[in-house]
C-alpha cells in the first residue's frame, strides 16, 4: 500500500463507513407496548411467544422480553424495548448496528451486530438482552407492527398500541389566547388592571394589593372583585397565565420565532417574583402610588391599543424590554419575575386541580417530551430520567396543557388534587 | 407404534453422584418415551433403575415448557422413608427451566460428605459448595443470588428444618412454599444437597401451530373463573374463613408458567417489629393451598403470618397445624414453630389431618384433594387427572380445578394424528 493510502485509510473513522443516521421525525403515532404491573401474573406466555419467533423454539433465554418476580414483594415486572426518542443504544453501538427506522422501531441490524454487549449497558432498561451461552443479542422490533407478546398475554398485561395521534388543546388554546387578547388588549379598552363592565369590576389582584397598600383603604367590594381570580385560580390552576394573560399570549408568540441563549445564573430563581410582589406592595405602602402598575407589561400591554395608546412610548418600550427575556428561557418572565404570577401561584399551590405525568404508560427516559414541551420549565428531567415520575409544583404550572396534549401515550393526565397521584405506578425494581 | 414423544425432550437425562461429586450425561432411547410418555412414569422406571443407590429422579413431561396451558410441572420422585413411592410436583417455572437445561431427568444419588447444591445454570451441571448456605429461605435465597454472577430463575431450597433433621422438612421452591408434604426435604438433607438451582440457557421446537390452540384453551379457562384468587380453596370447602383471610390479605394473583388459571396469590399482612414499636409489610405467596386451609383451621386469624413462618423454615405447614393450638398467643404460636423446624420431632405414623386422603400421599400429599365434578372423559377421578397430568408435565391443580378441560385436550399438544390420539389415551388410562 502506498504511503499516502495508508494515511487516508488511517484517517478514516467509523462515521466514514456508516454515518450516524440523521435524526428523524417521529411518526406521529409512535408504537408502544403499555406494560401494566397488576395485571402481569408472571405466566411467561410473552417470553415463550417472543422466543419462538426469534429462534424458533420455546426458549425464554432468547427472549427479547423478560417477565421478573419481585418475590420479596409479590410483584412482576417486565423488560422490554421502549424504542426511545433518542436510543441511548443506537448512540453506544461501536460498529452502528442498532437503527431507528421511519416507523419509530428500534431495530438491530443482525449482520452488523458484533454482540459486544454495549447496547445493554447503555439502555437504561437494560431492554437488549444477551443469551447466555450463543451471546447474541435480541431486542424487541415489536414483531414488525403486530407484537405476539401483547397478542397472547393472557391477562392483557401487555397492550400495543400506537400513540395518540391528535392533540386538540393546543388548537383550543390559541384561538382562546387569542380572543382574551384581542378582548383584553383592543376591544375592552384599558382592561385586566381595573375592568368594568356595567355592574362587574374585576381588578389585577396584585393592583389591589398595591392599591391597598398605598391608599391604606380596604375596600371590601375591590378585595371581592381581585378574589374573583383568586378562585378562578383556586379552582383550575393558573389558567390566567396560560389561556389568558395577553401578555402570556404575547411571549408564546414571541418565543415560537427566538433562539434560546439560557439566563444568568442570578436570574433564574423563582423566588424573585415573590420578593417583586413584597417590593411592588411595600414600596407602594411608601410611595403612596402603585410603582408596579406603572411599568407593568400587563398593564402596558393593554393600555397599548386605542387613542394614544401608541404613543406612550416610554411605557410602551417595556413590552419589548421583556419580550426579549425570551431569549434566555421561554416565558422567562412568568417563571422568575411576574408578582401577578406570584399571587396566583399562591393560590394555586392549594388548588383543586393537579397534573400528574407517569401513570403506566408512561415512557420516561425514553420521551421526555412533556420536559421539552413545558414553556415554565418545571418538569423534571432528573426523575425522568430515573424512570421516577415527576411532581408537578402546581404553584409554577400555567395550566397551558402542553404536556397533556403533546405526551403521545395519554400518560400526562389532570387530576382533582385529592385522586390517587400515579394510578399503579410501581417503582423500578432489579432483580438482583 | 412410534408416537414421536422424542421430539418434546432433548432425549438426555444427567446421573448425578454426589459422593464423588461426578456428573454423567446419559442419552435416551426414543422408545423409553413411547413406553411411559414421560413425568413421573419415566421417573419412577428410572427410580427401579437406580434403586439401591437411594436415587432423587427430577423429571420433566412431553408437554412441559410446551404451548399447553399451565405446562410448568417438573415431577421429584424419590422413595420415602415409608418405603413408598412419591411423585413431588414443583411448579412455577421449574419444569421448563429443567427441560430448556438440556436435560429430561436429573437422577441424584449418594451423598456428598460436605453440604452441597446442585446448580444446572445456562445448561451446564456442577456441584458447589453449599457451607455458607445458612438462615431463613429468604436470606438463602439472598445469598444464591449474591454470590453468583447469573441469578438462578428457579432455586429449589431445603430449610432449617431439613437441617436439623425434621422429618418434615420440605424442599421449597424459593419463598413459594411447596406441595412437599412427603418429606423430600429431609431426603434431600440426608444425601447433604441444600440446594436445586435453575436458569436454562436454551429450548425446545415446540409445533407452532399449537400456540392458537393453548391460547383459545387459556380463554376458555380466563372465561369460567372470575375470582380465582379463591378458586382452589372454594373448591377444596375451606369455607368462609379461608376466603375471608384471602379477601382481607389479597394484594395480587400469581401464575405459574403458561397458566390462565393464576391460582396462586400474594398475600400482605402487617407484622409487628421486634421491640413492640410500629409494623412492617410482608407478604407471602399462597401456594401450597393445603397448608394454607390446615393453618387456617388453627389459626385463622394470623394465617398468613404463620405460612410465611413454616416456608422461611422449610416445614411443611400441615405438619405445623397439627402442633399449633387456636387459644396460642402469635408468639407461643411462632416459637413451636421454631421449635418444630429446629428439634427432630418425629410425627411419622400421627395422623394425617382431615382433608388429605390416603390416596394422594404417591403424590407428596400436597396437591390439593379437589374431585373434578362434571369432568368428561376418560379422567374423570381425582387420581386419573392427577396421573395424566403427572405424566404429560401439566400442573395438576389446574386439571383438577379445570373439569371442562378433559384429557383429548391436553393430547392434541402431542400430536394431531387420531391413531395417536387414541394409543397415548390408552396408555395413559392404564397408566393412570
Amino acid at each position: 500500500m502506498q504511503e499516502g493510502a495508508k494515511e487516508y485509510y488511517s484517517q478514516l473513522t467509523l462515521d466514514d463507513i456508516r454515518p450516524l443516521p440523521e435524526k428523524q421525525k417521529l411518526p406521529r403515532r409512535p408504537p408502544v407496548i403499555v406494560f401494566n404491573p397488576s395485571r402481569c401474573s408472571g405466566c411467561g406466555t410473552c417470553e415463550m411467544v417472543c422466543s419462538n419467533r426469534n429462534v424458533n423454539m420455546v426458549a425464554p433465554a432468547s427472549s427479547s422480553v423478560k417477565v421478573l418476580r419481585a418475590e420479596d414483594r409479590g410483584r412482576n415486572f417486565a423488560i422490554l424495548c421502549l424504542h426511545c426518542r433518542e436510543p441511548l443504544c443506537m448512540e453506544a453501538c461501536p460498529v452502528r448496528a442498532i437503527d431507528k427506522e421511519e416507523d419509530g422501531i428500534v431495530r438491530i441490524r443482525n449482520i452488523f451486530c458484533v454482540e459486544c454487549g454495549i447496547c445493554t449497558l447503555a439502555c437504561p432498561e437494560s431492554a437488549p438482552l444477551i443469551e447466555p451461552v450463543s451471546g447474541k443479542v435480541h431486542k424487541c422490533d415489536l414483531c414488525d407492527g403486530d407484537p405476539l407478546c401483547a397478542k397472547y398475554c393472557p391477562e392483557d398485561a401487555l397492550h400495543f398500541y400506537h400513540g395518540k395521534s391528535l392533540g386538540w388543546i393546543k388548537f383550543l388554546r390559541w384561538p382562546v389566547q387569542a380572543i382574551s387578547f384581542l378582548l383584553l388588549v383592543m376591544i375592552l379598552v384599558g382592561t385586566f388592571c381595573y375592568f368594568t363592565a356595567g355592574v362587574v369590576s374585576l381588578p389585577c389582584p396584585t393592583g389591589t394589593l398595591q392599591n391597598i397598600a398605598s391608599t391604606k383603604t380596604l375596600v371590601l367590594t375591590g378585595v371581592g372583585a381581585a378574589m374573583v381570580l383568586i378562585v378562578l385560580t383556586f379552582l383550575f390552576g393558573r389558567i390566567f397565565c396560560g389561556w389568558i394573560c395577553p401578555f402570556g399570549f404575547f411571549l408564546d408568540l414571541v418565543g415560537t420565532f427566538t433562539p434560546k441563549f439560557g439566563l444568568p445564573k442570578f436570574l433564574k430563581s423563582r423566588m424573585i417574583k415573590y420578593g417583586i410582589l413584597a417590593g411592588a406592595v411595600g414600596g407602594a405602602a411608601g410611595l403612596g402610588f402603585q410603582p408596579f402598575c406603572t411599568v407593568c407589561p400587563i398593564g402596558s400591554i393593554c393600555r397599548s391599543y386605542g387613542p394614544g395608546g401608541v404613543f406612550k412610548g416610554a411605557e410602551l418600550a417595556i413590552v419589548p424590554a421583556v419580550a426579549t427575556l425570551e431569549l434566555g428561557q421561554r416565558r422567562s418572565w412568568c417563571r422568575y419575575l411576574c408578582p401577578v404570577g406570584a399571587v396566583l401561584a399562591l393560590a394555586a399551590k392549594i388548588g383543586l386541580m393537579k397534573i400528574v405525568i407517569g401513570a403506566q404508560q408512561c415512557k420516561k427516559f425514553s420521551c421526555m417530551q412533556c420536559a421539552d414541551i413545558c414553556p415554565m420549565g418545571i418538569i423534571d428531567r432528573e426523575a425522568l430520567r430515573e424512570g421516577i415520575a415527576p411532581a408537578i409544583p402546581m404553584d409554577e404550572c400555567i395550566m397551558c396543557m402542553r404536556c397533556v396534549d403533546k405526551c403521545p401515550y395519554s400518560s400526562a393526565k389532570i387530576r382533582f388534587r385529592w385522586q390517587k397521584t400515579i394510578p399503579g405506578e410501581v417503582k423500578a425494581w432489579t432483580y438482583s | 407404534m412410534d408416537l414421536q414423544l422424542a421430539r418434546f425432550f432433548n432425549s438426555k437425562m444427567a446421573l448425578v453422584d454426589l459422593s464423588d461429586s461426578s456428573v454423567e450425561y446419559i442419552p435416551l432411547p426414543s422408545d423409553v418415551f413411547t413406553e411411559h410418555i414421560g413425568g413421573m412414569n419415566i421417573n419412577a422406571m428410572l427410580l427401579s433403575e437406580y434403586s439401591g443407590t437411594e436415587p432423587i429422579v427430577l423429571g420433566t413431561g412431553p408437554l412441559t415448557g410446551s404451548f399447553a396451558p399451565a405446562s410448568g410441572l417438573m415431577v421429584a420422585s424419590f422413595v420415602s422413608k415409608e418405603n413408598a413411592i412419591s411423585h413431588v410436583p414443583f411448579m412455577l417455572n421449574s419444569g421448563p427451566q429443567l427441560k430448556f437445561s438440556g436435560v429430561d431427568f436429573v437422577v441424584i444419588i449418594g451423598r456428598a460428605e460436605k453440604p452441597v447444591m446442585l446448580e444446572l445454570i445456562d445448561n451446564t451441571l456442577r456441584i458447589s459448595s453449599a457451607d455458607n448456605l445458612t438462615g431463613t429461605l429468604a436470606e438463602r435465597e439472598k445469598i444464591l443470588m449474591s454470590q453468583g454472577k447469573v441469578c438462578p430463575e428457579i432455586a429449589l431450597l431445603t430449610g432449617q428444618a431439613a437441617e436439623s433433621g425434621s422429618p418434615h422438612a420440605c424442599l421449597s421452591i424459593g419463598l413459594w412454599g411447596s406441595l412437599d408434604k412427603a418429606s423430600l426435604g429431609a431426603s434431600l438433607a440426608d444425601k447433604n444437597l441444600k440446594a436445586i438451582t435453575l436458569k436454562a440457557a436454551g429450548g425446545i421446537a415446540f409445533d407452532e401451530a399449537t400456540i392458537e390452540m393453548g391460547s383459545s384453551l387459556a380463554k376458555k379457562v380466563r372465561e369460567s373463573f372470575r375470582k380465582r384468587q379463591y378458586v382452589v380453596q372454594d373448591k377444596m370447602g375451606s369455607g368462609e374463613g379461608a376466603k375471608k383471610i384471602i379477601k382481607k390479605h389479597f394484594k395480587k394473583s400469581h401464575a405459574c408458567y403458561h397458566c390462565p388459571l393464576a391460582c396462586m396469590s400474594y398475600l400482605e399482612y402487617r407484622q409487628p417489629k421486634a421491640g413492640g414499636r410500629g409494623s412492617r409489610r410482608q407478604g407471602v405467596f399462597l401456594f401450597d393451598h393445603a397448608g394454607f386451609a390446615a393453618l387456617n383451621a388453627k389459626r385463622p386469624t394470623d394465617t398468613p403470618f404463620m405460612l410465611k413462618e413454616c416456608i422461611d423454615r422449610g416445614l411443611d405447614p400441615v405438619a405445623a397445624a397439627r402442633y399449633l393450638d387456636p387459644k396460642m398467643s402469635a408468639e407461643k404460636s411462632l416459637v413451636r414453630i421454631l421449635d418444630l423446624a429446629a428439634n427432630q420431632q418425629d410425627m411419622a405414623g400421627s395422623k394425617q389431618p382431615e382433608g388429605i386422603p390416603a390416596k394422594s400421599a404417591v403424590f407428596g400429599d400436597g396437591i390439593p384433594t379437589i374431585e373434578p365434578t362434571g369432568a368428561a372423559d376418560d379422567f374423570d377421578t381425582w387420581e386419573k387427572r392427577v396421573s395424566l397430568a403427572m405424566a404429560l408435565g401439566i400442573c395438576p391443580i389446574f386439571m383438577l380445578c379445570c373439569a371442562d378441560i378433559v384429557g383429548r385436550d391436553l393430547l392434541a399438544f402431542v400430536s394431531s394424528q387420531e391413531e395417536h390420539l387414541e394409543a397415548l389415551q390408552e396408555k395413559l388410562s392404564i397408566q393412570s
